[in-house]
């Protein structure tokens, strides 16, 4: 099968349809309210770290079966650096204690009637210029010192010993298990 | 259960969004992560702003139109679920002084360093989600760091009762442990 190289108002068209899709997925799966992620932070809220933890299982088989079928020909991934990925990590983690919102959900957030996201829009609305603000330092320091880490491969067989994909599926549905019967899901 | 109006558990939602994230990758052929379109909202602000009169709209690519759709899917998802409400503070007691302030502080502080932890790492944390999938160790580091540190955080702000959530430590209603 050959890859779907959507483009033009085509492209558009589908992004605006995945848009409706993701939006309407995040509200119904609750990832967009601020105490429920709250609670699931602090390991109260069984159901959507489910959710996350089977969407990541899942998508490694997806991209996995979308390879083989030609349809994800290499993976399309940005460069990566070590201690970037972890300090922004880290940064992003206490941010969203604070704010229990990320980009994509502060959007989802504020349509569907949480003006409070506005604050939290306005908050990373300003980081964008302080970052630029400061890329060059980061470039003489954060980035000079960094580590770039491989680009991953899309692997041949998925039931492989050599594939990363297998153990880490297997890992993720342990941790759901784990989830599942440790923490309760406070609509049960 | 109504789709339309019930909350879908884990084993409908899960497959949906890793659905949406391969498919993503699929028909976009670019990483999914929405930073470029915030990047350019922002940066249509902050001319607006400077020149205090409209500019041109950003040229419209298919992040910027993925925004939208986002938009007003959660819009139907809300008004369709009955979810849909004004809210302006975060839901505590207080004062409105205090509400407001928390609200504020709290809203902006928190964004910024969401925003500036994604844009140090080089994506959002939905386009560390497709690269995760996609076994990019980096995405990998981004996000047990970011659930490592948020979870510590939270747990270590609830026990001393500061959490946002509430000024006492009491477990939310039903969240308790399972027995057995």
């Amino acid at each position: 099968m050959a890859p779907i190289e959507l483009s033009g108002n085509w492209k558009l068209a589908a992004a605006v349809l995945v848009g409706l899709a993701l939006g309407f997925t995040l509200v119904k799966s609750d990832l967009i309210w601020q105490k429920t992620v709250r609670s699931a932070l602090q390991l109260r809220n069984g159901r959507i770290i489910k959710s996350v933890l089977l969407a990541l299982a899942l998508g490694v088989v997806f991209v996995f079966l979308a390879s083989r079928a030609g349809l994800l020909p290499k993976a399309l991934v940005h460069p990566a650096f070590l201690w970037s990925a972890l300090l922004g990590g880290a940064l992003t983690g206490a941010g969203l204690v604070i704010s229990s919102l990320t980009p994509t959900t502060a959007v989802a957030s504020l349509a569907a009637g949480r003006l409070r996201a506005v604050w939290v829009l306005l908050g990373m609305a300003l980081a964008i210029p302080a970052v630029k603000s400061v890329s060059g330092f980061l470039s003489d320091t954060l980035y000079r010192w960094d580590m770039a880490l491989d680009r991953p491969a899309l692997p041949d067989a998925f039931f492989s010993a050599a594939n990363p994909g297998l153990y880490l599926t297997a890992v993720l549905l342990a941790l759901l298990l784990l989830v599942h019967f440790t923490i309760g899901d406070p609509e049960e | 259960m109504n789709i339309l109006t019930a909350k879908w558990p884990f084993y409908v939602s899960g497959p949906l969004l890793a659905l949406l994230l391969a498919g993503s990758l699929c028909l976009f052929g670019d990483p999914v992560g929405l930073t470029a379109a915030m990047t350019a909202m922002t940066e249509y602000c902050d001319s607006a702003v400077a020149g205090q009169s409209l500019p041109d709209a950003p040229a419209m690519d298919w992040q910027l139109a993925m925004l939208f759709g986002l938009f007003f899917g959660a819009l139907i998802a809300a008004a369709s679920g009955g979810n849909f409400k004004l809210e302006f503070f975060d839901e505590e007691s207080g004062s409105f002084t205090v509400k407001t302030l928390r609200t504020v502080l709290g809203g902006v502080a928190g964004g910024f360093l969401v925003m500036l932890g994604v844009q140090l790492a080089g994506d959002t944390v939905w386009g560390q989600w497709g690269s995760a999938i996609q076994l990019s160790s980096g995405a990998w580091i981004f996000l047990v760091g970011m659930v490592l540190t948020g979870s510590t955080l939270a747990i270590l702000l609830e026990r001393r009762g500061e959490s946002g959530g509430g000024k006492t430590a009491a477990p939310a209603k039903g969240g308790k442990r399972r027995k057995k």
